[in-house]
């Protein structure tokens, strides 16, 4: 789900995401939720789009309609059959982005590894404490480094200080590296895993990354729970 | 050189109380991870009709085009920035370069005392001498030591950064870091003298009208140098 005006979720995969109504369309009163989702070729990855953004702004919502609104928009979701809603927001902790981090269960934090990016942090972690004293059940299943640059003594020193500042669940052991691949895939509008043939290497560091958010939020228990495995033999 | 700028302490207390909402298990480094492919390779996900023209990419700020960027290097990109910003008009265009009037610094008498009485001295000394400056004194870890905290944002940001190219040169590991000299978009010049002193580096950076004399700038340094040296 892309709550972010930008709409770049939608737009790195396809540029008809930007006519598409979506999320704020129904912030602002549209009432079938199975009419704004998108299917994609992955029949278990669905896209609900920005939509009208500035249309929906201009008409205006009641900012205390937002938390019901958006707590219906999750129950249509599990009504659907959803397992796992991922929320894209703006950057920065306010405004909307305030309204949806305390609507859902876990908060991903991306940080850049640059200096003037990771003295925000901070600040994000006192925003997040604020939410908690405000009665939000949002945790945070971890800080992740983005835009690492390997050959940067900068910013590779960013990573080491932040690492050795929190506890180790609150960081990501995976960092996202600044790779050209992830602006071709951009380019392209495809996942960097479907960027070639063969998956470039990269497109790794997201199944790590997936494998840990599962373990963080719980998600592994839930599915060997419920899975069973084939032997192989018999 | 800590270049995060946070108390730790502070994180620490913040992540802590954090953490009582988190999950307890640390990520198991055998998780599994999906290896099922669930996509027909021979379609692609979402395409967009023809590619979109590519914005030019940002030559400045890509790591790998610049292995080891020297100091001279460093500037022409600042500089070439800063004429396409004039080009654009979103920057006036630069004042007419005035040296600033030759006034000779008396010679400079270091006196004992703590390091606020020391600067302070070396402030004393230095200012009559620099017609409509402003001095701030600043050591490597970023941290200002004399200077207006309000006006002094951008002076620690060119110097942090100009800082972190100087140290990325072979050259500064042999030689002395020659002075930065930068032309704010107020107009006013801005001129940085590392100093190294028995504390370690410090920078005297100066925004003035004018620029700032070859030679006053070696008696700062001298001066600064010997204010920090000065026995107890």
């Amino acid at each position: 789900m892309d709550t972010d005006p930008q709409g770049g979720v939608g737009l790195s995969l396809a540029r008809s995401t930007r006519t598409k109504q979506g999320f704020y369309d129904f912030l602002s009163g549209e009432r079938d939720f199975n009419k704004l989702v998108l299917p994609t070729r992955l029949p278990e990855l669905q896209i609900l789009p920005t939509g009208q953004y500035d249309h929906c702004a201009r008409r205006g919502w009641s900012a205390q309609e937002v938390p019901v609104r958006l707590a219906d928009l999750l129950r249509a979701a599990e009504l659907r059959g959803v397992d796992c809603v991922i929320m894209d927001t703006a950057a920065g902790l306010n405004g909307m982005s305030e309204s949806v981090v305390k609507a859902c269960d876990y908060v991903i934090l991306p940080q850049q590894a640059e200096p003037l990016a990771v003295r925000s942090v901070p600040h994000m972690l006192e925003t997040l404490s604020r939410f908690r004293t405000e009665g939000a059940g949002v945790k945070v299943a971890g800080i992740l480094m983005t835009m690492v640059m390997g050959d940067s003594q900068i910013s590779q020193k960013v990573v080491a200080e932040l690492r050795a500042m929190l506890p180790r669940d609150m960081m990501f052991e995976q960092v996202v590296p600044r790779l050209n691949s992830f602006l071709e895939a951009s380019a392209m509008g495809v996942p960097v895993a479907l960027l070639k043939k063969n998956p470039p290497p990269e497109a790794l560091i997201f199944d790590q990354l997936a494998a840990e958010l599962e373990q963080r939020a719980g998600l592994a228990q839930e599915r060997e729970s419920t899975e069973s495995h084939a032997s192989l033999l018999d | 050189m800590q270049v995060s700028w946070i108390d730790a302490d502070q994180v620490t207390a913040l992540a802590e109380g954090l953490r009582r909402g988190t999950v307890a298990n640390s990520p198991s480094p055998d998780a599994e991870i999906g290896t099922a492919s669930l996509i027909d390779d021979s379609t692609s996900f979402v395409f967009p009709d023809e590619p979109e023209h590519l914005p030019e990419p940002m030559a400045e700020v890509m790591a790998e085009e610049a292995p080891q960027p020297v100091l001279n290097d460093f500037r022409a990109r600042l500089q070439a920035i800063r004429d396409r910003a004039i080009q654009a008009g979103l920057i006036p265009a630069q004042m007419p370069v005035i040296a600033m009037p030759e006034v000779e610094l008396l010679p400079f008498d270091p006196q004992a005392g703590a390091v606020p009485d020391r600067l302070a001295a070396f402030i004393d000394w230095a200012l009559p001498a620099l017609t409509d400056s402003e001095i701030f004194i600043v050591d490597d870890q970023g941290d200002l030591h004399w200077g207006s905290p309000a006006s002094s944002g951008l002076v620690l940001s060119a110097i942090m950064a100009w800082g972190a190219a100087s140290r990325m040169s072979a050259l500064a590991a042999y030689e002395t870091v020659e002075p930065l000299r930068q032309t704010l978009a107020t107009g006013r010049h801005l001129a940085v003298i590392p100093c190294a002193t028995r504390l370690g580096i410090m920078h005297v950076a100066i925004t003035s009208p004018q620029l700032v004399q070859e030679r006053q700038i070696t008696a700062l340094r001298s001066a600064l140098v010997a204010a920090m040296d000065a026995d107890d």
